[in-house]
């Protein structure tokens, strides 16, 4: 279904569940990201240095989930006493961060650190990238600021969850055709230098 | 419609859990492959669903806790024998890009009960609400096995890059759904 190879794709599908409901403004995807940026490093770094050197197979999975958990509850009750008003909406969505597969990507044998970072990076652009869009268009909007002049109406699709399907659906479409792109000119490159 | 008949319909239709609250979004990307597989697949991950939420919401409910911390717990370990069971009975086994698979049905598991323990309705409610819920799953989850499945045996170059395309897919399917608003 994803070419492993291509980190953009891979990092979409291993997010896709903050990708899709931490989007409908910019405030609640920078919340969401930076929630799950923070639960991912801390369980990347707890596994690194403890639970890998006494846990193995299933065990350490279990621990590793109940820790993200009690985190992410955690951020929840931190969240909830300065923004309820994204509780109200996305409060459930931040308790389940911690069983989203992204915050155990840094746990995974084959990953290295460098492509580590740079997969949190990628994530975080994507998020802004596809929480912008969705403000723009949905709301009009930019930070909750009316941007859009009077008399033109927000295409309130991509405010619903229609809209971050949509919006995921291109963004991953984007990559795609990028990627491949990027990968032919390399090849040709490739080719003359060989020749 | 009573009251409960309309929590139920609005379950299955308009708060549909894998299109309208995305949950469970990547358990029926990964999971349903085929139309024929995906209705036996797709229905024991729907008794699973079914199970582990109401054994949570019942324990939650029967122990007088306040929604919190150690409520979510207890749906983790609802959800943790559920998955024991659907283990035993032959899915989610392997891995898959390196996590085990038990973690792409945690979401959904964990999200119903929480869900449905937000609304603050009393237990028959509740118990309409899951069904419904459950129900609206197994729909989603063959319906988008279907999709995928057109999808892959298109000639089209574009529409080959089949994980964009679903998505796509499964926006407008959401988008059909709150048509049923009415209810």
């Amino acid at each position: 279904m994803i070419d492993e190879n291509n980190p953009f794709e891979y990092v979409l599908i291993l997010g896709i569940l903050p990708l899709l409901m931490g989007t409908r403004n910019l405030l609640t995807s920078l919340l969401v990201t930076l929630v799950a940026v923070l639960i991912t490093i801390i369980i990347s770094v707890i596994n690194q240095y403890f639970i890998k050197k006494y846990l193995e197979g299933k065990s350490r999975w279990l621990v590793l989930i109940a820790m993200a958990l009690g985190l992410s509850y955690s951020s929840r009750l931190i969240i909830f006493s300065n923004f309820p008003k994204i509780i109200n909406s996305s409060g459930i969505h931040i308790t389940l961060l911690g069983v989203v597969p992204l915050v155990y990507m840094g746990c995974l044998e084959k990953l290295q650190n460098k492509d580590f970072l740079e997969n949190i990076f990628i994530f975080i652009v994507f998020m802004f990238t596809t929480a912008l869009f969705r403000e723009l268009l949905g709301q009009g909007t930019f930070l909750g600021t009316k941007i859009i002049p009077p008399g033109s109406p927000p295409l309130a699709i991509m405010a619903k969850p229609a809209g971050a399907y949509i919006t995921l659906s291109l963004l991953w479409l984007l990559i795609k055709v990028v990627y491949r792109k990027a990968e032919d000119i390399n090849q040709k490159i490739s080719k003359k230098e060989s020749e | 419609m009573t009251d409960s008949a309309v929590l139920f319909w609005e379950s299955v239709l308009t708060k549909n859990i894998v299109l309208v609250y995305f949950l469970g979004i990547l358990l029926v990307v990964v999971e349903a492959n085929n139309l024929k597989e995906s209705l036996r697949k797709g229905f024991k991950f729907t008794v699973a669903l079914l199970s582990a939420s109401l054994l949570g919401l019942i324990i939650v409910i029967s122990s007088g806790l306040e929604i919190g911390f150690l409520s979510l717990w207890i749906y983790l370990i609802s959800s943790l024998i559920a998955v024991y069971f659907l283990q035993q009975s032959g899915e989610l086994q392997d891995e898959w890009l390196g996590l085990p698979k038990m973690i792409l049905i945690l979401p959904i598991m964990m999200g119903l009960p929480l869900i449905v323990e937000s609304r603050g309705l009393d237990i028959s409610d509740m118990i309409f609400v899951v069904a419904g819920s459950s129900i609206g799953f197994y729909l989603s989850f063959i319906i988008i096995a279907a999709m995928k499945e057109k999808i892959l045996k298109t000639d089209a170059n574009i529409i080959k890059e089949h994980g964009p395309s679903l998505l796509m897919a499964i926006g407008i399917l959401s988008l059909i759904i709150l048509a049923f608003v009415f209810i």
